[in-house]
C-alpha cells in the first residue's frame, strides 16, 4: 500500500519537475515576451502544483491539508499575477515579436484586409537532422550532468 | 549529508543571480532578481533548519523589499548608465576576498557540534527554556524574553526608519492627509476599470491574507512565526488592496493618522510591558514578575503582549512607508502607450525641484 | 580543513564579494543599494550556516508525551537558536535601513535630477565653485 503511494507520489513529483524544467527552457528559448510569460506561468501552475501534490503522498493528513491549501493559493495568486503582467505589458505597448503568428498588438487600420492564415515555416527539418540535433543536445546535457555529479562526489569524498 | 546536492545547487543559483544583478543595466529586472535572491536564500535557510529566519527573509526580503525597490524605480530612472570596468574596485574586492578566505582556515567545520558557537548560552536556552518559559519555539522565547531588550531596540529602529521616511518623503499631495470622501468614479486608479480578473481574485484573497497574518502572530509560540512576520503579512494585504484599487481607497480604510498612531502604539506597548514589570517588582522586561508564583505564566503573557506590540508597529511602519512612496508626485509618465491604455485623466505633474533651499555661505 | 567541511564559508565569501563589488563599482545609487542588500543576505547566510548542528533539527521542541504532560525531547540535536534570533533582528533592521536609503535616493533624484554618482558629485562641485567665486 505505501509502496503504491510512494510510486504515485514519485510520478507526480517527476511530472512537476518536468514542467518546471520545460518552463525554464521556454523562458530562455522562446522568441518574444508573451510566449515567455506563458512558459513562466506554466512553471507556476503545473510545476509547483505537481511537486506539491506529489509531496502529499508522503505526508500525514494535516500536512496534506496544508499542502493543498498552498496549491490553491498558488493557483489563485501566481496565475493572476501572470495575467496582470501580460495585461500591463499590452497596455504599455510591448510588441509581439513572433514571426509565425499574426501580431495582435497592432490594431489594423480600417479597410485593410487582415490575413488570417498562419504563414508556413520555411522548411521542416528531416528526421535525420532532427535526430542529430536532439542527440547532440542530449549528449551535452548528460555530459554536463555527469561532470557536475562527479565533481560534487569528489568534493564530498575529499 | 543527503541535502548537499540541493544546497550546492541553490548556492550556485545564488551566486549566478548575484553576479547578474551587478551586470544588469535594466534596474527593473535587477529589482526582480534581488527578490529572487532573497527567495532563494529563504529556501536555503529552510534547508539549514533556520525556519524562523527563512520565514522572515521570504516575507521581508522577497516581499516588502521588492515593492520598495519598484516604488523607488517608479520615482527615479529605471535604467543604469553604463560604467566602465574599475580595476581598483576589482582589486579591493579580490584582496578582501582573499583575506577572508585565509581567515576561514581556522573556523570550525560545517555542522560541528563541538564548535565554540554552541558552547555558550545556546545550550542553556535549549536545555532550560521549557522550564523557565514553557514555549515550544525556542527562537520566540529567546527573541521575546531572553533577548527581549535587543528586540525592543530593533523595534525602535523600525519605528525610527518609519519616522525618517515620513520626514523625507511626506508630501502635501492630495492623497496623503485627505479627508475620507467618496471617490468619484473618474478618479479611481485608471486601470481598475479594465482589470476585472485581478480585482475579483484580490477581493477573494484579501481576507485570507489577513487571517493568515493573525495566525502567524498567534502561532509564533509553537512554530515559526511571531510579530515581525505577522506585521509584514498584514501590511501586504493592505498593499495588495492599494495596488489594485489605488492609494485613495486605502486611505479610506487605513487613514494616515491611524497608522502613525499605530507606529507609536506598538513601541509604547512593548516599553509599557517592560515598565509594568518594573512596577510588579521585577527588573525591566522581566515578565515573570507578573505572576511570581507561576513564572512561566507571566512569561506567556509578557511574550504575547510584546509580540502584539511588534506586530502592530511593523505593519504600521510598512504601510506608512508604502503610502509615502506611492503618494510622492511622479516625475514623468510612460511615453509609450499601447492600444488598451485609458485616456489620461490628469495633467502630467511637474518635477518638484527644491529651489528654496540655498546652501549657506561657507 | 577540506572542501567538504568549509565550502559553505567560501561560497558565502564569494557572495559577499559580489555584493561588495556592486556597492563599490556601480555608479547608480539604486544599484548600490541592491548590492548592499545582497551583501547583507550573504552575511546572514554566514551566521545561519555557523549555527547549524549536523543532524540537528529546527530549534522548535519535538514533544514527547500527550497533552498537558508533554515534555520536550531533549535527547535529539537542535540547531543553535541564538544565531537565528540575531539574524531575525538583522533582517528587520536591514529592511528598515533599506527603506530609509531608498527614500534618500528619491530625494536625491528630485534635488539633483539624477541618481548617478558622478553626476551628483559634479553638480555639488559646480555649486561649491559657483558659491566661492
Amino acid at each position: 500500500m505505501t509502496l503504491a503511494l510512494a510510486i504515485i507520489g514519485t510520478v507526480c513529483l517527476a511530472g512537476g519537475v518536468f514542467f518546471c524544467v520545460v518552463g525554464g527552457i521556454g523562458l530562455i528559448r522562446l522568441p518574444d515576451f508573451y510566449s515567455r510569460c506563458h512558459a513562466a506561468g506554466m512553471t507556476d501552475s503545473a510545476g509547483a502544483a505537481g511537486i506539491l501534490v506529489g509531496l502529499c503522498f508522503f505526508a500525514e493528513p494535516l500536512v496534506i491539508a496544508k499542502l493543498l491549501t498552498v496549491v490553491a493559493f498558488i493557483w489563485l495568486s501566481s496565475v493572476v499575477s501572470t495575467h496582470a503582467l501580460v495585461k500591463a505589458a499590452y497596455a504599455r505597448g510591448v510588441k509581439m515579436d513572433n514571426p509565425r503568428v499574426r501580431d495582435w498588438t497592432v490594431r489594423p487600420e480600417k479597410g485593410t484586409e487582415v490575413e488570417t492564415t498562419v504563414p508556413k515555416a520555411a522548411k521542416a527539418p528531416s528526421l535525420g537532422e532532427l535526430a542529430g540535433v536532439v542527440g547532440g543536445r542530449v549528449g551535452v546535457g548528460v555530459g554536463v550532468g555527469v561532470g557536475v555529479g562527479v565533481g560534487v562526489g569528489v568534493g564530498v569524498g575529499v | 549529508m543527503s541535502e548537499l546536492p540541493l544546497e550546492a545547487v541553490l548556492f550556485m543559483f545564488l551566486l549566478v543571480v548575484g553576479i547578474v544583478v551587478g551586470r544588469l543595466r535594466n534596474l527593473f529586472g535587477a529589482a526582480m532578481l534581488t527578490g529572487i535572491f532573497s527567495f532563494l536564500s529563504a529556501g536555503l535557510f529552510t534547508l539549514l533548519t533556520a525556519v524562523d529566519v527563512a520565514f522572515t527573509e521570504a516575507a521581508v526580503g522577497a516581499g516588502i523589499s521588492t515593492v520598495l525597490f519598484l516604488a523607488t524605480l517608479a520615482l527615479t530612472d529605471d535604467t543604469e548608465r553604463p560604467s566602465e570596468r574599475s580595476w581598483l574596485a576589482i582589486g579591493v574586492v579580490s584582496v578582501t576576498g582573499l583575506a577572508l578566505f585565509f581567515g576561514t582556515f581556522d573556523m570550525p567545520s560545517f555542522g560541528d557540534p563541538e564548535a565554540p558557537i554552541h558552547k555558550g548560552v545556546g545550550q542553556h536556552y535549549l536545555m532550560h527554556s521549557w522550564d523557565e518559559i514553557g514555549l515550544p519555539n525556542v527562537v520566540t522565547s529567546v527573541l521575546a524574553s531572553y533577548r527581549g531588550y535587543d528586540t525592543f531596540g530593533e523595534l525602535a529602529v523600525v519605528f525610527t526608519a518609519g519616522i525618517g521616511v515620513l520626514l523625507l518623503l511626506r508630501s502635501k499631495s492630495a492623497v496623503m492627509g485627505a479627508k475620507a470622501k467618496p471617490i468619484p468614479a473618474r478618479s479611481r486608479a485608471p486601470y481598475v476599470r479594465e482589470m476585472p480578473i485581478v480585482r475579483a481574485v484580490a477581493k477573494v484573497m484579501l481576507p485570507f491574507i489577513m487571517l493568515f497574518a493573525l495566525y502567524v502572530q498567534a502561532h509564533g509560540d509553537f512554530g515559526p512565526g511571531g510579530g515581525f512576520q505577522a506585521g509584514v503579512v498584514f501590511a501586504a494585504a493592505f498593499i495588495l488592496y492599494g495596488l489594485v484599487w489605488g492609494p485613495r481607497a486605502v486611505q479610506r480604510i487605513a487613514p494616515e493618522r491611524l497608522l502613525e498612531g499605530g507606529m507609536a502604539f506598538g513601541l509604547l506597548l512593548y516599553g509599557g510591558v517592560g515598565v509594568a514589570a518594573l512596577f510588579a517588582g521585577g527588573t525591566f522586561l522581566d515578565y515573570s514578575a507578573f505572576t511570581p508564583d507561576h513564572p512561566s505564566h507571566g512569561q506567556h503573557w509578557g511574550i504575547f503582549l510584546v509580540e502584539l506590540g511588534v506586530g502592530i508597529t511593523v505593519s504600521a511602519v510598512m504601510l506608512v512607508i508604502y503610502f509615502v512612496f506611492t503618494a510622492r508626485p511622479r516625475p514623468r509618465l510612460p511615453k509609450k502607450r499601447g492600444p488598451l491604455a485609458p485616456p489620461r485623466l490628469t495633467a502630467v505633474p511637474e518635477l518638484p525641484v527644491d529651489h528654496s533651499k540655498e546652501r549657506p555661505a561657507p | 580543513m577540506t572542501l567538504a567541511t568549509h565550502w559553505h564559508y567560501w561560497v558565502v565569501i564569494a557572495l559577499m564579494m559580489t555584493g561588495l563589488h556592486i556597492v563599490i563599482a556601480r555608479r547608480n545609487y539604486v544599484k548600490k543599494l541592491m548590492g548592499l542588500s545582497i551583501f547583507q543576505v550573504s552575511v546572514i547566510m554566514l551566521y545561519v550556516t555557523m549555527g547549524k548542528v549536523e543532524g540537528g533539527t529546527a530549534p522548535v521542541y519535538v514533544m514527547k508525551g500527550e497533552g498537558h504532560d508533554a515534555v520536550p525531547n531533549l535527547e535529539i540535536a537542535y540547531s543553535n537558536p541564538v544565531p537565528h534570533v540575531l539574524m531575525l533582528t538583522a533582517i528587520v533592521v536591514g529592511i528598515a535601513t533599506m527603506a530609509l536609503g531608498l527614500a534618500l535616493v528619491v530625494r536625491i533624484k528630485e534635488s539633483y535630477g539624477s541618481v548617478e554618482d558622478d553626476v551628483v558629485i559634479e553638480k555639488d562641485r559646480a555649486e561649491e565653485e559657483a558659491l566661492e567665486s
